[in-house]
């Protein structure tokens, strides 16, 4: 067996594998929601702003790493998360948290597969706009705005959005350490970023499908 | 006042103020493979300054009193240094008191008429026994795959001979003050070994004798981790939380950073 088989057949290495993926897609989650903040600004703007993406000329290319980020961190936090619920069968009538584990870290396999669920339904709602229907006529803001004109789906949005700021506010702190930072001094302060890191994230995407809702919504 | 039950344990209520009453739910398991249940006793009488060991050799008094099997659970120095004493006490490692083994845990702690639910470790890699003992050896075998230095690093040198930053040397120190206990393993949502197994990692990466065996040491131990059923960290930091040695988690850090080292 290679050096490189052996790194990801033990635990740490997957392990270090999620902490690299999970940086790559905090940061992913910011640039995706500061450029939907487009909406903000108007129509015109952010379909602006979808025709520079679609024309990036390797778009392809970085939607398909995308894919691959999101597909390899899923199953690889699937696996560990099996091995986790194998490591202990029986489990304790009473159990406590005696001060480390916070409800970020205690639901990490519970909103990580939740999230399978939205970006299913994301992919269906806005990529390929079918869930809704979309009309051909519809620009990027015509096929946003379409799908959170509904109220249950700027329910469903705003629920996500809550769901990955609760995953981010322990995945961003929790990244740094399995990748071997650990400092007395600094870390605790990257405990408490990688709570606002979770709560802007929620309350950014949140902001978006309820501004829409109102903007677009019957009676808006 | 004549002490009445002193003789035994070496404990004495002849000069205790306070004595108080103690509802208990302990799991009992015959052997590994029945299945295990609670039964409920009630104890009065605790006196507050026993420790929570005293009080179950005083439940195993009066079980034996009445014909009944005792408890069995595990415990040896009752000083807090050896780590054989275990338990889940009202769902936390070595009960309520902060960076304190069972043994050092007082009935103080507990309040009168208190309930208590008493559990043993659970992991698969720490297999129940009887009662609250479960089998520990997994722990042995992890050390057995490279927590050792086995080189021969000569006779012993002269003092200061081998200079060791003393930093190094007071993380190391830190770092070998784990006594095995497992409760980190216990106290784990993913019953991870991983605090224990980075503790002996961190010990002897920081020191000189440690660096011939250094990369194979973490790539065997966290092999060994895997093989043995322990989970995975996921970086709660429950292990640092209730770890009686006050092992902190910097040492899964290093131990992280060791491992991708030994991999390059």
């Amino acid at each position: 067996m290679s050096a490189f088989d052996k790194f990801f057949k033990y635990s740490i290495g997957k392990k270090q594998v999620m902490g690299v993926l999970g940086l790559l897609l905090c940061g992913f989650a910011l640039v995706h929601m500061t450029g939907n903040f487009l909406v903000f600004r108007g129509e015109d703007q952010f379909n602006a702003y979808g025709e520079f993406l679609h024309h990036l000329p390797a778009f392809r290319f970085i939607e398909l790493s995308l894919a691959a980020l999101f597909i390899v961190h899923i199953v690889m936090g699937l696996v560990l998360a099996v091995q986790n619920s194998r490591a202990r069968p029986e489990g304790y009538a009473v159990k406590k948290a005696a001060g480390g584990a916070t409800l970020g870290s205690s639901t990490m396999a519970y909103t990580g597969t939740y999230f399978i669920l939205f970006l299913v339904l994301h992919l269906l709602n806005i990529r390929f706009g079918i869930l809704p229907q979309v009309a051909d006529s519809m620009e990027d803001y015509g096929i946003v705005a379409n799908v959170l004109a509904n109220p249950i789906w700027a329910t469903f949005y705003v629920v996500s959005a809550l769901v990955l700021g609760l995953h981010l506010s322990h995945g961003l702190q929790s990244s740094f350490q399995s990748l071997g930072f650990y400092d007395r001094e600094y870390t605790p302060l990257l405990k408490k970023i990688s709570i606002l890191y979770g709560i802007v994230i929620a309350v950014g995407y949140s902001a978006i499908a309820l501004f829409m809702l109102v903007k677009h919504g019957q009676g808006g | 006042m004549a002490t009445t039950n002193g003789s035994i344990n070496g404990h004495s209520d002849g000069h205790s103020g306070k004595t108080i009453a103690l509802h208990l739910q302990v799991w009992r398991q015959k052997n590994s493979t029945t299945k295990g249940h609670f039964e409920n006793y009630d104890l009065s009488g605790v006196s507050t300054e026993m420790s929570f060991l005293d009080m179950l050799d005083m439940l195993n008094e009066q079980l034996t009193h009445e014909g009944k099997e005792p408890v069995a659970f595990d415990h040896d120095c009752r000083e807090g240094i050896c780590g054989t004493c275990s338990l889940m006490i009202n769902g936390y490692a070595h009960g309520p008191d902060e960076h304190t083994t069972t043994c050092q845990t007082h009935i103080r702690s507990f309040s009168d008429g208190e309930t208590i639910v008493i559990e043993p470790w659970r992991a698969r890699a720490f297999p129940p026994i009887k009662d609250l003992v479960v089998d520990r050896t997994s722990f042995d075998l992890l050390i057995q795959a490279g927590g050792y230095v086995s080189v021969s690093t000569g006779g012993v040198p002269d003092g200061n001979a081998i200079a060791v930053a003393k930093e190094s040397s007071d993380k190391a120190m830190d770092a070998a003050a784990c006594i095995g206990c497992g409760a980190c393993v216990a106290a784990c949502p993913n019953a991870s070994a991983m605090l224990f197994a980075s503790a002996k990692i961190s010990h002897l990466a920081l020191l000189p004798q440690g660096q011939v065996e250094r990369k194979n040491r973490v790539a065997n131990m966290v092999r060994a981790m895997d093989e043995l059923g322990f989970g995975n960290c996921t970086n709660h930091g429950e292990c640092e939380a209730v770890c009686p040695k006050e092992i902190k988690m910097d040492n899964i850090a290093r131990m992280n950073r060791e491992y991708y080292f030994a991999a390059l």
